[in-house]
């Protein structure tokens, strides 16, 4: 009888101790620090995805060159307090534009390194019928850019933090700006000013 | 009984790292970590470590690695900023050495002034700007009107370098004026790149009437850089910050008839000679100024606490004394167990961010494009003998931010290259 109480004594310390993980939907908000987190980041793309599609840039490039303008993705600018993966939602934007049909992308100035790479190396390695000729790139016609702005108001254990998000698609054909993003997020977060 | 044992191990592992620390001028910054990192810290003094191990590796070179170290450090430190009852409580019957250590207001915001730098050396102008928008915040959070506890002159001065390499002149200059402001309530003079900036700044801004101002209060003129130069702004850690030490003071208690004593933090005397670094490169002469001198920082939070630290151990002692009195009252033999072990357990909190540098200072000078070997700096006190020169490409216009640790004598730098930076 004592075996099996300390068994139970046991396997409830090692219980305690051990760590538990809890599946969740990655559409359910949990805010944890109050900082920049994935529902501020899905929230955002979804805000600004039908945005984007909604405005005539679209469609005018579209009437006035027959096909569907190429979009490539500049600086997307932290500003803000905080350390934010901008890659994330921008990556969201970019999915639902293409999904949308109206709009291609081409590779950021990152990524085309490293295509431009494997293209040499095709040109030494590949056979004739597979091999991806040099010069061939899509020029993109918009580049978008961006910026996350935020201000922060702190007092005793609270604080107020504000964030903007500024998308902007630009014509490199001529600068001109046909598309103007905003999404804003206020919250208030009070921190415990007593923990156990 | 096994509690006293338990924190004497605790009070000689503290001492470790003091030692450890004051080692890192007679060896290298790599060897302090490696045995730094064979320790096995405490849950409550693990934001100590984090920010010593990112701060050795941060004047290694492993900017990476002491980014991660430092920004859990940061958490650490942001989620000790509630009061814990349990912490109070083992404080308030133990010694103060039970909380978990949560930095001085000016480690806090030397975190941030740290990993600007870091992420300057790593290339990522925005994220060194994030680092200056959250010293700022705590800055402001730990702001007060009768001292300029945990105001930085180092933090704005780093903030207004950020600012300017990203454009932002405006913000640049309040930047500039901040740390000027704080120098003054310190009653310490700018050193003369800060003056330059302001001077600069002001004129590039069409602020005549302050650019005039500055001019007259510095004694200085300003000459725009050449087109075919480069702005070189260098910042110079100096020294090794002195270790907190345990001192023992007997105060009479007039309620329990006798003498209590009470362990208590203190700094011993620096024996830090602020050393300047001198660079002559190009035919021209420079040397590096103090813009924060952070051996006086360490005191100032120090002595701001010290009234506080004081009442709470005289409290506990009294405590204590009282608890052995009784005990002793009944049992002679538990009694003296129970004032050996007051005794034993008393112990002063003497942690601290014990490697920071002993002071953080500055220089800014234009150089003209071309190839440069950095010179050896003056480390008069090195163990390594001489230092391996570095070499730097400067092209016209751009400008660069050397980074030089004195306990590494490595230099590092971030490049800014003209189109973005003009």
């Amino acid at each position: 009888m004592r075996i099996y109480w300390a068994v139970i004594l046991a396997s409830l310390l090692v219980t305690g101790c051990s760590t538990k993980v809890t599946r969740m939907d990655v559409n359910e908000a949990v805010d944890l620090s109050g900082e920049w987190n994935d529902t501020d980041s899905r929230l955002v793309a979804e805000e600004m995805i039908p945005d984007a599609l909604s405005h005539p840039w679209t469609s005018n490039f579209a009437g006035e060159t027959g096909r569907a303008p190429t979009v490539i993705v500049g600086t997307i600018r932290n500003l803000s307090h905080e350390h934010i993966n901008v890659n994330t939602f921008v990556a969201d934007l970019e999915r639902a534009l293409i999904n949308s049909g109206r709009v291609e992308f081409v590779a950021s100035s990152d990524e085309r390194g490293e295509i431009r790479a494997e293209r040499t190396d095709q040109d030494l390695n590949a056979s004739e019928d597979t091999r991806n000729e040099a010069g061939q790139e899509a020029g993109a016609d918009f580049m978008l850019k961006g910026q996350i702005n935020t201000i922060v108001d702190a007092q005793d254990d609270e604080q107020v933090r504000y964030y903007q998000v500024d998308l902007t698609m630009i014509s490199l054909a001529n600068n001109k700006k046909v598309w103007l993003g905003q999404k804003k997020i206020k919250k208030l977060v009070e921190n415990a000013s007593v923990r156990y | 009984m096994l509690l006293p044992v338990f924190l004497q191990a605790c009070a000689v592992h503290q001492k470790k790292i003091n030692s450890l620390a004051e080692q890192l001028e007679q060896s290298t910054p790599e060897t302090v970590l490696l045995s730094l990192q064979s320790d096995n810290p405490a849950k409550r003094d693990r934001a100590q470590y984090l920010l010593n191990t990112g701060l050795l590796k941060s004047v290694t070179g492993d900017f990476e690695g002491a980014n991660r170290d430092l920004q859990s450090a940061k958490d650490i430190l942001n989620s000790l900023q509630a009061s814990s009852v349990s912490e109070n409580f083992g404080a308030a019957v133990v010694n103060e050495t039970l909380r978990s250590y949560d930095g001085s207001a000016s480690e806090r915001v030397l975190l941030h002034v740290l990993l600007s730098i870091n992420y300057l050396m790593l290339n990522d102008l925005d994220a060194a700007r994030v680092e200056v928008l959250q010293a700022d915040v705590v800055m402001k959070e730990l702001a007060r009107e009768d001292k300029p506890i945990g105001q930085l002159a180092s933090a704005h001065y780093i903030a207004g370098l950020v600012y300017e390499l990203g454009g932002e002149l405006d913000n640049a200059m309040i930047s500039y004026r901040k740390a000027a402001k704080i120098m003054g309530l310190r009653n310490m003079q700018p050193p003369l790149a800060l003056k330059n900036s302001l001077l600069s700044l002001s004129q590039r801004l069409g602020l005549d009437e302050e650019h005039e101002e500055f001019r007259e209060q510095f004694n200085l003129v300003v000459e725009p850089p050449a087109a075919d130069s480069a702005e070189i702004i260098v910042i110079y850690w100096d020294g090794v910050v002195t270790s907190k030490r345990g001192e023992t003071l007997s105060v009479w208690v007039p309620s329990l008839n006798q003498m209590v004593s009470l362990a208590m933090p203190y700094y011993p005397r620096s024996n830090y000679i602020n050393s300047p670094l001198y660079l002559s490169m190009a035919g021209q002469h420079h040397r590096t100024g103090t813009v924060e001198d952070i051996e006086a920082l360490a005191r100032e939070d120090l002595n701001d606490e010290a009234a506080a630290i004081h009442a709470m151990t005289l409290a506990r002692m009294v405590s204590k004394y009282a608890l052995a009195k009784n005990v002793g009252n009944q049992n002679d033999g538990l009694g003296l167990l129970f004032n050996i072990a007051a005794m034993l357990t008393e112990t002063a909190d003497i942690r601290s961010w014990n490697m920071l540098p002993s002071s953080i200072q500055c220089a800014r000078f234009s150089l003209p494009a071309g190839k440069y070997s950095l010179p050896n700096p003056n480390y008069s006190w090195s163990p390594q003998g001489a230092v391996a020169e570095t070499g730097l490409v400067v092209s016209a216009g751009e400008k660069i931010v050397l980074f030089v640790p004195a306990i590494s004598q490595k230099i590092f730098s971030y490049h800014l290259p003209a189109r973005a930076g003009r």
